[in-house]
């Protein structure tokens, strides 16, 4: 990670939005494609996604239409999640595993009326790209929609305060995992209730020459809320990464990186009845296997330094390692997410995490979510 | 710091009790999954196991029958996961005695 330069927006593969906005921000190198780690600082931005409204750029999401007679079976054998039954306008998040088992993404799945949009995170987003041309039959066809539409994403405890200002009917008729095509000067856009971090979510897709227009008109809205004065900045990856695991919302680079589904304990996005997609037999063989390990997490108070990798105990014995670790600004405390064994895989109990220095630090394993989204308490009006 | 043993057996208390729930759950929701198909930390409501308001109240009976602890319909916090309600129980078991 860099601050941005000429150097790094030449390397990297950038949206027009992304290059103009890298100037102002540190970029992250996401598999090739660039990305705003930080514009402001990651614990100020934090603070907008908690408190206000965060406004993110996502145009390095991958965003694959796919389309023709054989649509819905296609991208059904490629998910982990029933799909066969899931309405037009709207979405749900699956798994798209290998024929190993392994996780390749998390994705967004969009049920449009003659098509679906698959919404893919940056780092993955060649490789999904890679995998459904080389499973794609003849009756489908793949456009990518990243050659012509950029995606923006808002979210916090006012952002449906926000996106009451693009769409032209009550905000709180969209459901959660919803999504409409609505006209936004003039050009059709897709407009989606879904977020990250717990907190009022939503994502609009916009044509390219649009993205930059939008992008400043979001960031100008201000409105008073009683004596908050609600704001709009951007918000990078570390700070929404941060807000995530904070919800336990799982991220391809975190629970995808070589776990299984058991170990990252991503079952939840998985259909239990469904058994034809790729990478079925491999998972059910995963799970069950014994002596196992999954993902718990877990807080830390003490200010030694903690790292990925760093072994987790239980009374002198190994029983696994640290695989996160942020700041948590709302927690005043570490938090992180540790593989272990099954056996003391749970919530409530006292371990010690022993840094590269050797010295002990006492972690608390904790129940998710380990912050409660301030949009839990806040109705929209 | 705790004993390897006290370790293990403080979390198959926990593990026991949050197995427990998972069955209520499948069980009062006539859910056809197996419950260990539940994790801990997923999300109970919306995208997670998918319930909504109506199945909250059914649980809010299903825990106060089972664990004889009371639920307020104003905390709905605490269907965040499985862990949240196991929390709950403990915690609330805990002042009650």
């Amino acid at each position: 990670m860099m601050k941005s330069g000429d150097h790094m927006i030449n390397v990297l593969n950038m949206s027009e939005l992304t290059k103009s906005l890298a100037e102002h921000g540190v970029l992250r190198d996401e598999s090739g494609y660039g990305v705003i780690a930080t514009f402001q600082g990651a614990e100020h931005e934090y603070h907008t996604l908690r408190n206000h409204v965060g406004l993110i750029d996502l145009s390095a999401s991958g965003l694959y239409l796919i389309s023709g007679g054989d649509f819905v079976e296609f991208v059904s054998s490629l998910l982990t999640k029933d799909i066969e039954f899931l309405d037009i306008e709207k979405t749900v998040t699956s798994l798209m595993l290998d024929e190993d088992g392994q996780i390749i993404d998390m994705v967004s799945v969009y049920r449009l009326e003659q098509a679906i949009l698959i919404e893919t995170s940056a780092a993955r987003r060649d490789q999904v790209g890679a995998w459904l041309a080389e499973r794609k039959s003849d009756g489908v066809e793949i456009e990518n929609w990243n050659a012509s539409r950029t995606m923006i994403g808002f979210e916090g405890p006012y952002a449906w305060k926000l996106a009451q200002t693009i769409v032209p009917f009550d905000i709180s008729s969209v459901p959660y995992q919803a999504f409409v095509e609505i006209e936004l000067e003039d050009e059709q856009i897709v407009f989606i209730r879904s977020g990250f971090t717990g907190e009022y979510g939503y994502k609009i897709i916009v044509p390219h020459h649009q993205a930059m227009s939008t992008w400043s008109q979001l960031k100008e809205w201000e409105e008073e809320e009683g004596e908050l004065e609600i704001k709009v900045e951007p918000v990078g990856l570390e700070a929404l990464e941060i807000a995530m695991l904070e919800v336990r919302q799982p991220r391809a680079q975190v629970e995808g990186n070589g776990l299984t589904v058991y170990e990252a304990a991503v079952q939840w996005f998985v259909s239990y009845h469904k058994e034809e997609y790729v990478g079925y037999n491999a998972l059910q063989q995963q799970l069950q296997q014994e002596n196992k390990q999954h993902l718990v997490g877990f807080t830390a108070v003490n200010t030694l330094t903690l790292e990925i990798g760093n072994a987790v105990m239980l009374s002198s014995n190994k029983v696994g390692h640290i695989v996160q670790i942020v700041y948590s600004p709302t927690l005043e405390k570490k938090l992180g997410l540790a593989l272990l064994d099954d056996a003391c895989a749970v919530s409530g109990i006292e371990l010690e995490g022993i840094n590269e220095a050797g010295e002990s630090v006492v972690l608390h394993t904790v129940s998710s979510p380990y912050v409660l989204p301030k949009s839990w308490s806040i109705k929209m009006i | 710091m705790n004993t390897y043993e006290a370790g293990f057996a403080q979390a198959a208390e926990r593990m026991a009790l949050t197995s427990k729930i998972k069955e209520i759950i499948v069980q009062r929701l006539d859910m056809d999954i197996d419950p260990a198909f539940i994790t801990d930390d997923q999300p109970i409501f919306g995208r997670g196991l998918g319930l909504d308001s109506i199945d909250a109240l059914e649980l809010l009976v299903a825990i106060e029958d089972e664990f004889g602890v009371t639920i307020f319909d104003d905390n709905m916090a605490v269907f965040g996961s499985v862990n949240k309600v196991a929390d709950y129980i403990v915690s609330n078991t805990k002042a009650a005695s």
